[in-house]
């Protein structure tokens, strides 16, 4: 795989958007949305502003990591929808990382990272969406993939030790502090486009690319409507895929 | 100029390419009526997921199917307003991707605009001034349009439109999903001065809709007075073919009755229509022999481009384009209309009936 392969890495998946250059693996140049919960409005002026700066012309990309999910249904539309648009016109590869799992590399940055690390995101409705990491060798490694659940459930099976990360701790703090699991400073709980670089280029050197038609947000759930469908007449819940 | 539509505001996925606002090259839709069917309504988030999974391929078939390559294009139009907002943006993503890849204009187009404008499609000449008027499962409204690039609003729906109530009456009579079709074919047997149902006109000058009374009306007439359930199998299969009749009758007559105010109040001689409901062959018919009746011209959008469509936003876009008013790549969505054209008031149509001839 050449290092300098010309890279966009998105992430949507949040309030906070951000996008990202990278010459492979090495992030080239970041840039944060301007303001929160406004992804349709600023991805694409962002793409270019950043692409000007680097002197790039957007059809020269070669790769796009995106953050796939789970996460806002809205924000990772967006960027999928942008992401297969040049996969045909550009003729760009697709790689897929796991939101929860570009979150939890925040805490690497911390002075100390914790051996056991659960993230979280709001899902609504009372639930959350987690997954839950333990520290080897320097990397997160998934213990469990992300899923849909309630806190109390998820804390239950993971004990008092796995330290909470995520904004979803900001909704769901009744339910979580009876727990008493250490919680990590609010300024590493947001996904950055500079992390999907990090695991996106990897899941390429593994050969992990996804194929355009083949590329959807990881939504975890039933649009509210089938599931109310699906509850009253008494059908399996097929899962959302 | 070649100009590439994308439509993905409400549950059809649409993508076309159409030369000059006329020669439609390709015009391909996907329709998400069988994902819907079983919920009688568009569910957002069931309608955001299969845009996404279906408007990539559908540009590139576009595209295929006009014989042009992406490069050929000269600019990108899609709809960003009114309509779902999760749908909307996958479209106006989708758009603004490739105008960003061909530096290529964009042109957010007004969905309800384009379905104003589909009519003149098929003309070999432009038709403004004109009345139009709008009638789908989302909008009912009319419009004073001088120019194609100038849409006045005269008035719209104050609650249900015109589409959603065929929706809810046919849910109401057990008919299924879409309802505007269903109970235009099951109408043509049934006596449409059966049921006197209510037309609701408001003020007797007013461009405004309303079709919750009528709706209700039906909802009473079916179930018994203030009741929401029970009641239909006491009806023979003629007597909710009267019922859909008498229904669609009354929504026909308040449609033509504001229709044609419109335009005497405007002093137009053409009135265009377009939008899903536009297909319904009563309204057809009779706002056709209204029109004959007062020496008026009526333009309908062809059926093919009645229900939304990428031709309608290609075509719309074309004027923009002409008229210099592309978008740039911030532009956002909108659920509504922008309030970039007020109603207009009595002194602007009294202006207008004055400059036009009688």
């Amino acid at each position: 795989m050449n290092p300098e392969q010309r890279s966009v890495a998105l992430e949507t998946s949040s309030q906070q958007g951000s996008i990202a250059l990278a010459a492979g693996g090495h992030t080239l140049q970041t840039a944060r949305f301007r303001t929160t919960n406004n992804h349709a409005q600023e991805l694409l002026p962002t793409a270019q502003q950043l692409c000007r700066r680097q002197r790039w012309s957007i059809s020269s990309l070669e790769m796009a990591y995106l953050s796939i999910g789970p996460g806002s249904f809205t924000g990772l539309r967006i960027a999928v929808s942008m992401a297969r648009t040049l996969a045909w016109s550009v003729g760009l590869r697709l790689v897929a990382v796991p939101s929860l799992a570009v979150i939890a590399r925040n805490a690497l940055s911390l002075p100390q990272p914790p051996a056991e690390l659960v993230t979280l995101l709001d899902a609504k409705r009372s639930q959350i969406y987690a997954a839950h990491f333990r520290l080897m060798n320097g990397v997160y490694i998934e213990q469990r993939a992300a899923r849909l659940c309630h806190p109390a459930e998820l804390l239950s099976e993971v004990g008092p030790t796995a330290a909470l990360i995520g904004e979803g701790l900001r909704y769901h703090q009744s339910a979580i502090a009876p727990f008493r699991n250490p919680i990590m400073p609010e300024e590493y709980w947001w996904p950055k486009a500079e992390e999907v670089v990090t695991l996106g280029w990897a899941a390429a050197q593994r050969g992990e690319f996804t194929a355009r038609q083949h590329l959807q947000p990881l939504y975890l759930r039933l649009p509210e409507a089938e599931e109310v469908w699906q509850k009253k007449h008494g059908t399996v819940d097929q899962g959302a895929g | 100029m070649k100009i590439l539509g994308i439509e993905t505001s409400c549950d059809e996925s649409a993508a076309a390419v159409v030369v000059d606002g006329r020669e439609v090259l390709s015009n391909l839709v996907s329709s998400q009526i069988e994902l819907h069917r079983k919920f009688e309504g568009v569910v957002p988030e069931i309608a955001s997921r299969a845009h996404l999974e279906a408007i990539d391929s559908l540009i590139q078939q576009a595209l295929q199917e006009a014989g042009i390559g992406l490069a050929e294009i000269d600019a990108v139009a899609v709809s960003n307003r009114p309509g779902l907002v999760g749908c909307l943006i996958i479209g106006l993503t989708a758009a603004k991707t490739l105008a960003l890849v061909m530096n290529k204009p964009l042109l957010a187009v007004n969905h309800v605009h384009a379905h104003a404008l589909s009519a003149a499609m098929t003309l070999d000449h432009d038709p403004w001034p004109a009345v139009a008027l709008v009638v789908s499962g989302g909008h009912t409204s009319l419009y004073y349009v001088p120019e194609a690039t100038n849409l006045q609003r005269l008035g719209g729906t104050t609650d249900d439109a015109a589409g959603e109530a065929f929706d809810k009456v046919a849910s109401i009579l057990r008919l299924g999903f879409p309802g505007g079709p269903l109970i235009d074919r099951l109408a043509r047997n049934g006596n449409p001065r059966a049921v006197q149902f209510p037309r609701t006109l408001l003020a007797p000058q007013a461009f405004d809709f309303s079709f919750s009374g009528i709706k209700t009306a039906v909802l009473y007439h079916v179930h018994g007075p203030g009741k929401t359930t029970g009641g239909l199998e006491k009806f023979s299969e003629s007597q909710i073919a009267d019922i859909a009749a008498s229904f669609q009758q009354a929504v026909v007559d308040v449609l033509i009755t504001k229709t044609l105010l419109a335009a005497e109040r405007t002093g137009v001689r053409t009135i265009v229509g377009g939008g899903g409901v536009v297909a319904n062959s009563m309204l057809r018919t009779q706002l056709q022999a209204a029109c004959t009746d007062r020496g008026l011209t009526l333009h309908l959008a062809p059926m093919k481009y009645c229900t939304d469509n990428g031709a309608m936003i290609a075509a719309a876009g074309y004027h923009l384009l002409r008229a210099g008013q592309t978008s740039p790549l911030e532009i956002d969505v909108y659920s509504y209309e922008l309030a970039e054209r007020e109603y207009m008031n009595r002194e602007s149509l009294d202006e207008a009936a004055g400059n036009r001839p009688r």
